[in-house]
Formats: C-alpha cells, structure tokens, sequence
C-alpha cells in the first residue's frame, strides 16, 4: 500500500495529518534521519516535512531526497512557519521541493495541494511514456529515430533505413533530452545537470559542446537537426516538424 | 536567427500592473508572455499556438479565472499544461476549489518574484 510520509517533530501537527489523510496509510517521523530512512525503505508517494527540525534540518532533507534516483520522484512539500523569512522558502524549492505550505493551513487545502501533485506526477508520466519509462521518439519528418531499449539510432530517408548507429551512454541522453524537448531551446545549464547528475559544473561547458559535436558527425547525413544557439544551448529541430509543434 | 522562446506562458490578469510585473519577471528567462485582461482574451490567445504554463487571476470582468481553468482542462490539446492560480483572494475555500478544479498551483498577490520564477520553474521543468 502506498504511503504518505510525515517529517514532523510536533505531535499535534502529526495527529492533523493522520486525520487529514484518514484514508491513506501515513508514516510518522519526528527527525530527517528517521524521515529518510523510511522514504528509502517503504512505498511513498508523497512527503511531507517540516523544516525546523531537531539536529539535521529540513533543507538537508531536501537535497537527501531529491538527489536519491529512488526518492526524486516523490512530490515533496515543505511545511514552514507563517513568519519566515520568504527567502527560505524560495531556498527550499530551488534545492528540489515540490511545493510549500505556511503554517497554520487549512487540511482541506493541504488534501488539495498533495491531490494536485499526485495528479501532475500522474500526467508527466502518460507524457514521457507512462511511469516515467521513456519510450520511442521519432521526428516527424521520421528522419532519426531512438528506440527505448537500444543503444542506438536509426537514420531513416524516404522510408528506407540509411544506417543504424550505436551512441554511447552520453551521448545518446543528450539526443534524448534534445528530441523530447524539440523545436524548443534546452538550456547549457538544465543538459549539464540531466547528462552529470543533477551536478552543474562550470568546467563541463566545453565538455558538453564537444559532445554535441561528436554526436553531430556520428550521425552525419541528418547533423542539421542538432542546432546551436551560441550563449544559450542547443535544440533539435527538423524542418518537418514545424507543421506538428505540439 | 531568431531564438526561440523557451517557453511559452499566458497570463490572464485583469490589472494591467500585475500582467506587467508578471511579464518583467519572466522575459528576463527567455519566456514569452502572451497576456490578456478578460475571459475572452484568454479564448483568443489559447488558439495561438502552443503554451508552457498558465498563470490565471480568479476575478475577471466577463466572468472567472475558473472558467478559463475548466476550459483548459475539457480540451484534450490543452489539458496538459500546468496552471497557477495567482488570486488576490486568500481564502481557503478557493484555493482548495482551484486545485480540485484542476489547478496545479495557486499563489496569493502580492508575491514575491522569486517565489513566482521558482514555482513556474518547477512546472516548466527547469527549462528556465
């Protein structure tokens, strides 16, 4: 059974959570070690957590949680007090918080808000392919193709099959993140932390430009379709798709 | 050449100083705003190719930022896109009937802009 987690070091805010979410099963933590520890280890779909807590603070929670491939995908909403200092709470949805929600708040909108993010997570899903899985991508003009399993692409002219070509790891997600993205311009910054990890690195500029031009002569015949747009990043475009934007 | 924009945002806002405080905030990204004033507007610039994101006030003069939420999400081109309600009616009966009407988010005016790029961040997956 799918669980809600609590990271709450008050008891009475606790118990408000148990009877807001009287139809779910909800897990109780009142520190982040303890918090993390049963994301990791059971089925949660949503957290939420507090973030004045005992010893470690929520903000550490945040990166934790967030930087975990099991528990990045977990709407996460931050529950602050009234009087904070705003910054914070932008801090917490820089560092990967889905949401925040000032104390005192209403239960029904808090039901609400944790509703909105399971039905967001649910959508996103169906739009790359259903629970996450990323599946085939073709252009329009069905020039290059990337299948879900293989390590390759396939070049495609006039309905006959120029070449198959094995990409390796890199540069096959960069192609990804530029064709589920395409006609629209992917940022040097949102590539660097797709392709590292999550890790932005100032040195990986020029790494991730030459990256893009050794995928740009691996598949020669149809290298138009990655452009650069120089200060900003690239995007994967095809003449045919112009008429498809969706 | 022409860039792009990264991403493409209505914003539907009957005073024009918030459509402009909202566009200020999010040029600067490389977003596009197309803003409108009224429930028609909105009607018009839906059909305009397509959009990233949604930022809908509730009080319009030709009726609800609740009307165009509905209308967003009966149409099957459009029902994907993230919406913010950004009201000046901090009420929590709203905010919960936004957000069960279909609303992704819901903020309350005045905000703070950095509050407004990090949540439109969020939606636009971290496009900007």
């Amino acid at each position: 059974m799918k669980s809600l987690l609590c990271i709450e070091d008050d008891a009475d805010i606790q118990e408000l959570i148990s009877r807001t979410f009287y139809d779910r099963r909800v897990l109780k933590a009142f520190n982040a070690p303890d918090g993390i520890h049963l994301a990791f280890e059971h089925d949660v779909e949503t957290i939420l957590l507090d973030i004045n807590l005992p010893g470690v603070p929520g903000q550490q929670a945040i990166s934790v949680l967030k930087e975990n491939p099991r528990t990045r995908e977990i709407p996460l909403i931050v529950m602050t007090g009234l009087y904070r200092d705003p910054q914070t709470n932008i801090q917490c949805l820089e560092l990967g918080a889905d949401d925040f929600v000032l104390k005192p708040f209403s239960p029904e909108a808090l039901r609400a808000r944790v509703e909105a993010h399971l039905r967001r997570k649910m959508w996103s899903g169906k739009i790359v392919g259903g629970n996450g899985a990323r599946g085939a991508l073709q252009c329009h003009g069905g020039c290059i193709s990337l299948s879900p399993d293989s390590h390759g692409v396939t070049l495609v002219r006039a309905h006959k099959t120029l070449k198959s070509i094995p990409l390796a790891p890199l540069e096959m997600n960069l192609l990804r993140s530029l064709m589920e993205e395409r006609g629209r311009v992917v940022l040097y910054r949102r590539l660097l932390e797709s392709l590292h990890h999550g890790r932005y690195r100032r040195s990986s500029l020029r790494a991730i430009s030459k990256l893009a031009e050794r995928l740009k002569r691996k598949i020669l015949p149809c290298q138009d379709h990655i452009q650069t747009v120089y200060g900003y990043g690239f995007r994967f475009f095809c003449p045919e798709d112009e008429g498809h934007s969706s | 050449m022409k860039i792009p924009p990264i991403a493409r945002i209505l914003s539907i806002d009957d005073e024009e100083d918030y459509r402009r405080l909202v566009r200020l905030i999010l040029e600067p990204y490389g977003c596009e705003v197309l803003e409108g004033g009224s429930v028609a507007e909105a009607k018009r610039l839906l059909k305009k190719g397509p959009l990233d994101c949604a930022i809908l006030d509730i009080n319009l003069p030709d009726g609800s930022g609740f009307d165009i939420l509905k209308m967003i999400r009966e149409d099957d081109g459009l029902s994907h896109i993230p919406i913010m309600m950004l009201t000046i009616r901090q009420v929590p009966v709203d905010e919960t009937k936004a957000l069960e009407t279909g609303a992704d988010d819901y903020m309350v005016k005045p905000f703070e802009p950095d509050e407004l790029v990090a949540r439109i961040r969020k939606f636009l997956k971290h496009r900007i």
